[in-house]
């Protein structure tokens, strides 16, 4: 059934395993920045590609993953691993009470809804000065040790995290949830009538999605020592998911993870070679996967490369 | 023994009233078709039932408790399934796995996908679509699509199947087909409700006939009875027509 | 006497958010397309003010139609060129090309005019209307009035002009409409200039009351958002409301509980409406969207 996919796949991360012993501390920090969107791009895929629940603002959770693991380890003394469980924890809790209310809205309705979640609870956090430090920002304990050693740690942890998010990904996608949540994404009333409970069901992928993006936010905490409302509460990163997930196809366990692969890579490209513009070119980007390739690379080139597929979505949608 | 009943069933929509007093019984094991020219409210009284919307007055029993307050999934688990007029089948997922979809969460309820993989492979045989069970149903023609439908309300399990005209825009051996395989699972034990147009096909496999108009419900009975009837006559072709008997 | 003046400045500030919802209400409601740039397109209005006034000295409220027009133009071309291309496509794809728009957009001013906070401020600044313990500085009632006239001006033209009845065709039945021989894609994309028009005015105005930069972009869009759904899709009179209804709730929170909340009050009050009334004050189900 997998077998010549996961083949490559293990070889794939056997690569990645072995890498850090051979590159130089820049790209350390590239890929491991690159597993860390390709974790949140994952995880979130679960509520928005699975279930067609387009979560715009699932970077709240990771906001509230890294203020987690940053309060706990400087107010409680707590360590780093052990904080791991709580940013999962917070999430499912969050996305389960959120839930309730926010998923009865549809379509982009829920998406601008979960935009301005994020962007509440980093007012929130903001004014809670005494707990999360404000807008002054929260400085965590710093790892000790060698340079060298703190850089492939983490690029380890990043990645343990990214094959966590895929695994948990995979097993949604082959179990009983899987089947509920694909059907509640092309039809939600015919899912229910099959006997699905569907506000349930979008709460666990929501609650899903949002344990695993929680995880992201504490480790990136620990990896920049320093985060601030501003800085992890960013409406860039949500957008930057979305165009992987949309990228790489949001159906597959693997495509958000190649989407971000590919998007990381080329904005990497581009803010070294043209700092000052990367935001525009994220910007033009972007508009250009909406009018040639909405469905990913993978879905629209699948029987092989020509122009004229990209032309296709224009001549389907144009008025 | 009765199956399902509507009492004094009323719907509307702030002004607009949809259903007005409409009250008949269906009997487990029948085939009842329900008939009327369109807007009479028939697919609102399927959604009524599987409670997509909800009764603004009066009750439905099912095994002789109301379902008005339940919610989709829970009358689905009752064993009540129906299919849609506009066939959306799950795209995405194959044949087989749409069909699994019925048998996971229907009454069945199953949890051990090799056991729901045995009930769809079933349920596609009996409507003849095993196949293409690998294949995505966007492909499929419409008539394989309808048995799709009729496949995926099957593997639930269910003892009262709701048909939305299922027959519309079938040819003439499909629609034989498609006739056949009802007959057969009302063999199986299955109560069937169907709303029709094809009028030929509903006559024939009907045990009893209900028909609405503009809300309301004119007449009930057997096939023959109903043909003559001279209100439903008057409804479908007009007063002139039914002052001829 | 205290609660008066927050009222009076609550009634100013509304109907700045009146002028600012309008645009984005009236293509929301006839297109289908949620603009994300919305603020965006409002901050180039309010730079192109800037520039005016810094470079030319013209008095702000005379390069008002300035702005008003080449944000028109910009929207037309960007709607007709761009946005056209993939408009029956799913809703959420063109949230999605908007809110790249936006990332752009913001970028380019950032690059190109710096974060700075800026503002447009005249002579006569400081002084104000005063009426026994209320203070009515002149520029917000002069903002305040042109946000009414205009409004009033854009329903007017929409329910009394023909070209406005053709806009209000199309978004109820665009086959119809084709069929009478509106070109629809002519219609979206004066629909669209409108809406960037009146963004770009708006921006223009804000340029007079308030500090700017390109970050503050995604707050004005929600804003704007929020007075749509207060309001009801595609109603003129739904956005007055739903503005004069956040510029109220906003002043007063803002006194209550503080400055910093403000977008969590005004995220809230959308939220309470979604869940209880998703179609607004004045909304029925909203145009464009019944066709689905």
């Amino acid at each position: 059934m997998l077998n010549r996919k996961f083949f490559f796949f293990l070889a794939f991360l056997f690569i990645l395993v072995l890498l850090p012993f051979v590159i130089s501390g820049y790209w350390l920090r590239v890929l491991t920045q690159t597993f860390l969107f390709a974790a949140i791009a994952t995880g979130s895929n679960i509520i928005i590609g699975y279930t067609g629940y387009p979560a715009f603002g699932n970077i709240a959770f990771f906001g509230v993953g890294a203020y987690v693991t940053g309060v706990l380890m400087t107010k409680y003394q707590m360590g780093f691993l052990a904080t791991m469980p709580f940013c999962a924890l917070s999430g499912i809790i969050l996305a389960a009470l959120l839930g309730i209310p926010i998923l009865r809205l549809k379509g982009h309705y829920f998406a601008i809804a979960t935009v301005g979640i994020m962007e509440t609870i980093r007012e929130l956090v903001d004014n809670m000065t005494e707990l999360t430090g404000g807008g002054l920002g929260l400085t965590l304990p710093i790892m000790q040790g060698e340079p060298e050693f703190i850089y492939k740690y983490f690029y380890f942890a990043m990645l343990i995290c990214l094959v966590f998010a895929l695994l948990v990904s995979f097993i949604v996608s082959k179990i009983k949830l899987g089947y509920a949540l694909k059907a509640i994404r092309v039809d939600e009333d015919a899912a229910s009538v099959m006997g699905i409970n569907t506000p349930l069901y979008k709460t666990a992928a929501w609650a899903v999605s949002a344990a695993i993006v929680g995880v992201c936010g504490g480790i990136y905490a620990y990896w920049l020592s320093y985060i601030d409302p501003h800085t992890v509460f960013v409406g860039t990163y949500s957008v930057k998911m979305f165009a992987m997930i949309l990228l790489g196809g949001g159906t597959t366990v693997i495509g958000p993870m190649l989407g971000a692969f590919i998007l990381e890579l080329i904005s990497e490209v581009v803010w070294s070679k043209f700092i000052a513009i990367h935001g525009m070119v994220l910007g033009l980007l972007i508009i250009f996967i909406i009018l040639f390739l909405p469905k990913g690379l993978f879905e629209t080139f699948k029987g092989g490369f020509s122009f004229k597929k990209l032309l296709s979505n224009l001549r389907e949608n144009k008025l | 023994m009765v199956l399902l009943e509507a009492k004094n069933v009323a719907k509307s929509y702030g002004g607009l009233k949809v259903l007005t007093d409409v009250t008949f019984s269906v009997n487990q094991g029948e085939i009842v078709g329900i008939i009327g020219p369109n807007g009479a409210g028939k697919t609102t009284f399927m959604n009524l039932v599987s409670r997509l919307t909800s009764i603004t007055g009066g009750v439905i029993n099912y095994k002789g408790q109301p379902i008005n307050n339940k919610k989709p999934h829970e009358i689905a688990k009752l064993g009540i399934a129906r299919t849609f007029q506009v066939v959306k089948p799950f795209g995405g997922l194959s044949v087989l796995e749409n069909v699994m979809v019925g048998a996971f969460y229907g009454k069945r309820n199953l949890n051990s996908k090799s056991e729901a993989k045995d009930v769809a492979e079933d349920a596609l045989k009996v409507v003849g679509l095993e196949d293409v069970k690998d294949k995505d149903p966007r492909i499929l023609p419409l008539a394989k699509r309808k048995k799709l439908e009729v496949a995926r309300a099957l593997a639930m399990g269910p003892d009262l199947l709701l048909l939305d005209e299922v027959m519309a825009g079938l040819g003439a051996k499909e629609l034989a087909d498609i006739m056949s395989e009802i007959i057969k699972l009302k063999e199986k034990g299955i109560t069937i409700i169907a709303i029709e147009h094809v009028m030929k096909a509903i006559m024939g496999i009907s045990d009893r006939i209900v028909v609405l108009h503009l809300g309301k419900l004119i007449c009930e009975g057997t096939p023959s009875e109903v043909v003559k009837n001279p209100a439903v006559i008057e409804a479908y072709l007009g007063s002139k027509y039914a002052k001829k008997e | 006497m205290i609660i008066l003046q927050i009222l009076v400045n609550g009634f100013l500030l509304g109907g700045f958010y009146t002028l600012i919802g309008v645009g984005f209400t009236l293509v929301w409601g006839v297109t289908n397309i949620i603009n994300l740039a919305h603020g965006a397109i409002a901050l180039l209005g309010a730079y192109i003010t800037y520039f005016i006034f810094q470079y030319w000295h013209i008095d702000p409220f005379i390069s008002l139609p300035v702005s008003f027009l080449s944000m028109f133009l910009f929207g037309y071309i960007l709607q007709r060129y761009l946005m056209n291309l993939v408009v029956k496509a799913q809703i959420f794809m063109l949230l999605i090309l908007t809110f790249g728009l936006e990332i752009f957009l913001v970028n380019f001013m950032t690059t190109f005019f710096s974060a700075d906070f800026k503002s447009v401020t005249p002579d006569y600044a400081g002084s104000s209307l005063v009426l026994g313990d209320i203070v009515i500085p002149y520029i917000r009632l002069g903002v305040f009035m042109i946000c009414v006239v205009v409004t009033l001006i854009m329903g007017f033209f929409l329910d009394r002009t023909w070209t406005g009845k053709a806009i209000k065709a199309t978004s109820l039945d665009i086959e119809a409409a084709m069929m009478s021989g509106i070109n629809p894609s002519k219609i979206y994309a004066l629909t669209f200039a409108f809406g960037s028009g009146l963004a770009g005015l708006s921006g223009s105005l804000l340029s007079l009351t308030q500090a700017f930069s390109p970050n503050i972009a995604g707050g004005l869009t929600l804003r704007a958002f929020i007075v749509s759904i207060l309001g009801g899709l595609g109603r003129i009179e739904g956005a007055f409301l739903g503005g004069i209804i956040l510029g109220i709730v906003e002043t007063m929170s803002s006194y209550v509980i503080g400055e910093s909340y403000k977008n969590a009050i005004a995220f809230g009050l959308m939220v309470l409406m979604l869940i209880i009334k998703p179609s607004g004050l004045l909304g029925r189900k909203y145009y464009a969207e019944v066709k689905h």
